[in-house]
């Protein structure tokens, strides 16, 4: 049994080691599934990662409309400004593709936040 | 296709031809020498080996920008093949051509040649080591040696199935047999090698046991089951099928090809969910 669990051990780690590094989300504002209003949302989307990197593609998608391309940030960083055109209220899917600054890893990831018309009664967490 | 999918596709079987082009080297430098008719369809399976890994690893580095960009237009955005350009993916695509160019010239018999196979096979372990958590994390001295000796042994044994298929099939059965007895003697000593490193290795990078729970994880617990498999599948090859051949019993060939060409198979499966889960998913997800 000894043998048994050192060899299962053994090789998950050396199936982890062929991982690559990810950057992954951490934080954003807005955050995940955040409700915010037009007068709230901002100009820009920030998102932090676990790790350095580079947005190399960007869309943002309102409801079941088409994906807009938008232009990727040239930075790189463990946090990303995305500015974004005005908003009107709907829900909004942000897609992204960022790469690894230290192995140029390809990870994509998404916000969902909803824009709301006038003003919420509770304050915004964000 | 997605480009995911699509450069799934291409680094499975990359992997596939790049651990068959350099276990082949490894089996020519080892055990070619007592090899008559068999050695020309080894070595004309390891040119294939290394023309096909060279064309897929070209392949998977062409679609790196695809990915990048989310769809196939990243292919033909210069900004985009500028980043992959001056990213790792470079270094790692140019030491595996070379690597594979070495196996190729290190073919035929001559002084140096299989000294050269085997100098080719190393850089494609080393290529392994350039890239990923071994090359990122800062203990890297530690974990890259370790990473490139698991490759090495892999392709050791992944490259050598074929051949020992092929020497079973045209070369007498004492010298098939004394060839799968060198083989099966060293593999012995050199497959533990693989779980001694991994031991190493997990010391310093397993973290967490909820990793199992999520894509990454399963991906890597169905590893395991084929792994677990193979080694039932190595043992009766060493213990029972092996020691017939070497007794000159010819009727164990067919069991022993059947065998073989099953190790084969699962390895490339095993291959192919490492080319997935390490494309597609993340340990910390």
């Amino acid at each position: 049994m000894k043998k048994l669990t050192f060899v299962a051990g053994a090789f998950l780690a050396v199936a982890a080691l062929g991982a690559q590094a990810h950057a992954r989300l951490k934080a954003s504002n807005p955050k995940e599934g955040a409700v915010v209003t037009e007068m709230q949302m901002p100009a820009v989307v920030s998102l932090t990662f676990s790790e350095s990197a580079r947005m190399t593609a960007v869309s943002i998608q309102k409801d079941q409309e088409p994906k807009k391309k938008l232009t990727p940030p040239t930075a790189t960083g463990q946090q990303i400004d995305v500015a974004v055109p005005t908003l009107s209220p709907g829900a909004y899917t942000l897609s992204w593709r960022v790469a690894s600054t230290d192995d140029n890893h390809i990870m994509p990831g998404e916000l969902h936040f909803k824009v709301t018309a006038g003003r919420l009664n509770r304050p915004m967490k964000d | 296709m997605q480009p995911d999918t699509l450069s799934v596709i291409f680094r499975s079987a990359s992997f596939i031809a790049l651990f068959q082009a350099a276990g082949m080297a490894i089996f020519l430098a080892l055990f070619g020498r007592p090899l008559e008719v068999s050695r020309s369809p080894i070595e004309l399976a390891a040119k294939l080996s290394a023309v096909a890994a060279a064309v897929l690893v070209v392949g998977q580095y062409t679609l790196e920008a695809a990915r990048m960009a989310g769809d196939m237009s990243g292919i033909t955005d210069p900004s985009l093949q500028m980043m992959v350009m001056h990213s790792a993916s470079s270094l790692v695509l140019g030491v595996r051509l070379m690597g594979l160019l070495a196996i190729v010239i290190g073919l035929g018999r001559g002084k140096g040649r299989g000294a050269l196979g085997v100098i080719g096979a190393g850089m494609i372990a080393v290529s392994f080591m350039l890239i990923g958590h071994s090359a990122a994390n800062p203990q890297r001295w530690v974990l890259a040696p370790l990473l490139a000796i698991h490759v090495m042994i892999v392709a050791f044994w992944f490259g050598a199935l074929l051949p020992l298929c092929l020497a079973c099939t045209r070369e007498t059965p004492l010298i098939a047999g004394r060839v799968t007895e060198a083989f099966s003697n060293m593999a012995l000593w050199l497959v533990p090698g693989i779980f001694a490193a991994g031991a190493l290795i997990g010391c310093i990078l397993v973290r967490h046991l909820a990793e199992f729970r999520s894509g990454y994880g399963l991906s890597l617990l169905a590893k395991f089951a084929g792994f677990v498999l193979l080694m039932g599948i190595a043992a009766v090859n060493k213990w029972r099928l092996g020691p017939a051949i070497a007794r000159g019993n010819a009727q164990v060939l067919t069991a022993f090809r059947l065998s073989l060409g099953i190790e084969y198979l699962l390895i490339c499966v095993v291959l192919g969910i490492t080319a997935a889960m390490t494309t597609l998913y993340s340990p910390e997800s």
